[in-house]
């Protein structure tokens, strides 16, 4: 068994020093093209952190942080926000309030390498030092966004505090300072509450969202040294979902979740290639592809909507007062969408859950609701992600529900991990990797452990 | 060309009104009384509006900014403007935001009724407030009765005393409804007219609504079928185990079930 995971260390270890992705690599939030949907043929289905039951390993996380880890090759990548005010925590369970968290604090803004086998730290490097720039909503934290990597370099964004590269061995590449980036309540922009948009990789660039109160962009830059390759204006407001690249026909489009509107852009110019709207007045979602569609929601007033847009589309493609559908959008709602966890396309479905924990499925080719059943959870805020036929959804009270991806709602396990989940899980092919309020967990059945 | 340079005269004109009307906006956000003075001298509208609706009083009112407000009250600002989005009044903000201050000064000039003042006032707990409402105007018998019951379920013990004091009647027993009837209601529900879920649970012997994004609350039966939560102000009834109609004040709103559980 040890033989065989040093094997796979090793190949995977010559895959990353490549660049080239293997199916268990997770190299940002939600994974490949953030499908969600890991490669692992026998992922774990049953654990009990506090009995120990299939956990390979735990290691403790300093700081704050909502940040899901990423995978790539024997490492895996987490950011973290050490506030020098041990009171602060993040502030669980469903609440209306709108107010920013009370932190004024020095913080330390850290990158964190472990090793996939065993959890042990490689290195970690503090990005920034100081007292925040802008504030972070009370179930948020100064280090939201996800880190994304290609193996050979790992970015890591931390809002106003800057955007930063590193080699895979932990040295600075570069570093970029993209302003203030007061992402907060649109209706009182003193309510800061924090960046939440993850970087992406797109062929030789990172991808950067900053939409904030006043002055949105998109951004890509170059890998190598951070030059601006291109920069598109927004007429946004502040959101908070993670730009999805999806891979057309002919090009590549970066779809974007907006208040606004709904965007795609041409991943290698920034060029705007189509809107739609309308859209709610917060939009926290990450757009998802699939079944030849990209499904695109949010759940706040004044409209709820699920569009499934038409992977290659172009102009407004907002559709005329009545209609649900057209030549570029294959069905849309206008109620129904979700507000924080992201939806998945799982197998002939599309899913969506709410904070408050109702999961419901569609039919992600039609539109029409397959099911729809409340977990006996208090607060979700991580997207699901899904692997070997059962989807994974955790919890703020720190249960993993694995739910049977299908037509019909069939709970299989219920799964605690001992400490809040605010976290999108990542998969490492049959290594569930969870992140708690203070742990990273490694998850895996007793036969496929190293 | 003369009719094409009044044109140009008057956008020009427009962009520079614009232009101090926002800067006001920013400026009583955030409680730059100097610059508030100064951009009305120059021509600042008193209700220039934001795309919610918010004008400069609405905006001084809800971020706390007690110098800007009683001086945008002094000007004559509308007190009893509800922005275009949550249609909320500012004082609701002001309430929400604990700007006790702020609304101290509202009180006496908002043109909403004593009832309806009462009812929104009580919901702070604060006894200066209540009083202050009190001063302002006498509200009905059965308003201060519901505002004392809501200051007892919320256990605001100086604003019930306050309203005690007022000739606020006891409030009549609970009514005790079977824990089988409680559990018929379990379940999520949803309205066409309110994009909110509304989970109903049973903890404890009594049964709880919390929607989407919102702390629960427990409800106090007033039969087996009717409820209140007095400190919002709310009324529910079940028509049957599947759906109830929830009042607030004017509005209400029905909600049917679409998970049990």
């Amino acid at each position: 068994m040890i033989r065989r995971a040093s094997w796979c260390s090793l190949a995977l270890g010559a895959m990353a020093a490549a660049g080239l992705a293997t199916a268990a690599d997770w190299p940002q939030f939600r994974g490949p093209s953030a499908t969600g949907v890991g490669s692992g043929a026998k992922p774990p289905v049953h654990w009990d952190a506090a009995k120990g039951t299939n956990i390979v390993w735990k290691a403790e996380i300093p700081g704050l942080s909502v940040s899901s880890p990423i995978v790539w090759g024997d490492r895996v990548y987490v950011t973290t926000a050490i506030s020098s005010d041990p009171s602060q925590k993040i502030r669980t369970g469903q609440y209306g309030d709108t107010d920013s968290a009370n932190d004024r604090s020095p913080h330390q803004w850290k990158v964190m390498a472990l090793d996939r086998l065993t959890g042990k730290v490689l290195w970690q490097q503090t990005a920034h030092e100081g007292v925040p720039k802008t504030k972070r909503h009370p179930k948020s934290s100064q280090a939201s966004p996800s880190p994304t990597t290609n193996g050979s370099v790992v970015v890591a964004y931390f809002g106003s505090e800057g955007l930063y590269a590193y080699s895979s061995a932990g040295k600075l590449l570069w570093r970029k300072d993209l302003g203030i980036q007061n992402a907060g309540w649109f209706f009182a922009p003193d309510s800061e509450w924090g960046v939440g948009s993850s970087p992406v990789i797109y062929k030789n660039s990172v991808i950067v969202l900053c939409d904030r109160q006043k002055d949105s962009f998109i951004a890509a830059f170059d890998l190598k040294d951070g030059r601006e390759i291109w920069r598109t204006a927004r007429a946004e407001l502040p959101t908070w979902g993670t730009p999805t690249v999806v891979e057309g026909k002919d090009r590549a489009e970066v779809v974007t979740n907006g208040s606004k509107a709904i965007r795609g852009y041409d991943a290698d110019t920034g060029k705007e290639l189509w809107t739609l709207g309308p859209n709610s007045e917060i939009a926290c979602t990450t757009p998802v592809a699939g079944q030849g569609l990209i499904f695109v929601t949010a759940g706040y007033p004044p409209v709820q909507p699920i569009y499934a847009i038409k992977i290659g589309s172009a102009g407004n493609l907002t559709l005329p007062a009545g209609k649900s559908s057209s030549d570029a959008v294959a069905w849309s709602a206008q109620r129904g969408g979700v507000y924080l966890p992201s939806p998945i396309v799982y197998g002939d479905q599309f899913y969506t859950l709410s904070n408050s924990g109702i999961l419901t499925a569609y039919d992600a080719k039609a539109g029409n609701r397959v099911y729809q059943q409340r977990l006996q959870g208090d607060s979700f805020v991580a997207s699901p992600v899904a692997a070997a036929g059962n989807l994974y959804l955790a919890s703020e009270d720190g249960d993993v529900f694995v739910v049977k991806a299908g037509p019909q709602f069939e709970l299989v396990a219920k799964n605690p991990v001992g400490e809040p989940i605010l976290a999108t899980p990542a998969w490492a092919d049959d290594l569930l990797i969870v992140r708690g309020a203070s742990h990273l967990f490694a998850i895996a059945e007793r036969e496929r452990q190293p | 060309m003369r009719r094409i340079a009044l044109l140009i005269f008057a956008v020009s004109l427009g962009l520079r009104a614009w232009g101090v009307n926002e800067d006001l906006l920013e400026a009583s956000r955030t409680g730059d009384l100097p610059a508030v003075q100064a951009l009305l001298a120059k021509g600042a509208a008193l209700e220039t509006a934001t795309a919610y609706g918010q004008t400069p009083l609405y905006l001084a009112a809800m971020n706390g900014r007690e110098e800007v407000v009683r001086y945008l009250l002094d000007q004559g600002a509308n007190p009893d403007v509800h922005d275009t989005f949550y249609k909320a009044s500012m004082l609701d903000f002001v309430l929400m935001r604990k700007h006790y201050g702020v609304a101290r000064m509202l009180i006496g000039k908002l043109s909403a009724k004593p009832d309806e003042l009462l009812a929104t006032v009580v919901q702070s707990g604060n006894a200066d407030l209540v009083a202050a409402v009190l001063e302002a105007g006498k509200p009905g018998q059965a308003a201060l009765d519901k505002a004392y019951a809501a200051a007892l379920e919320g256990k605001q013990v100086e604003a019930a005393a306050v309203l005690k004091k007022a000739g606020a009647g006891e409030p009549a027993p609970a009514v005790a409804v079977d824990a089988a009837t409680l559990q018929t209601y379990v379940g999520t529900y949803k309205s066409e007219q309110l994009p909110l879920d509304i989970k109903a649970s049973v903890k404890d012997g009594k049964l709880y609504l919390q929607a989407t994004g919102q702390p629960e609350f427990p409800l106090k039966p007033k039969s087996a079928t009717q409820f209140e939560f007095a400190p919002a102000h709310l009324e529910v009834e079940f028509d049957s185990p599947a759906s109830f109609t929830l009042k607030q004040g004017s509005m209400s709103f029905h909600f049917k079930k679409a998970v049990t559980q």
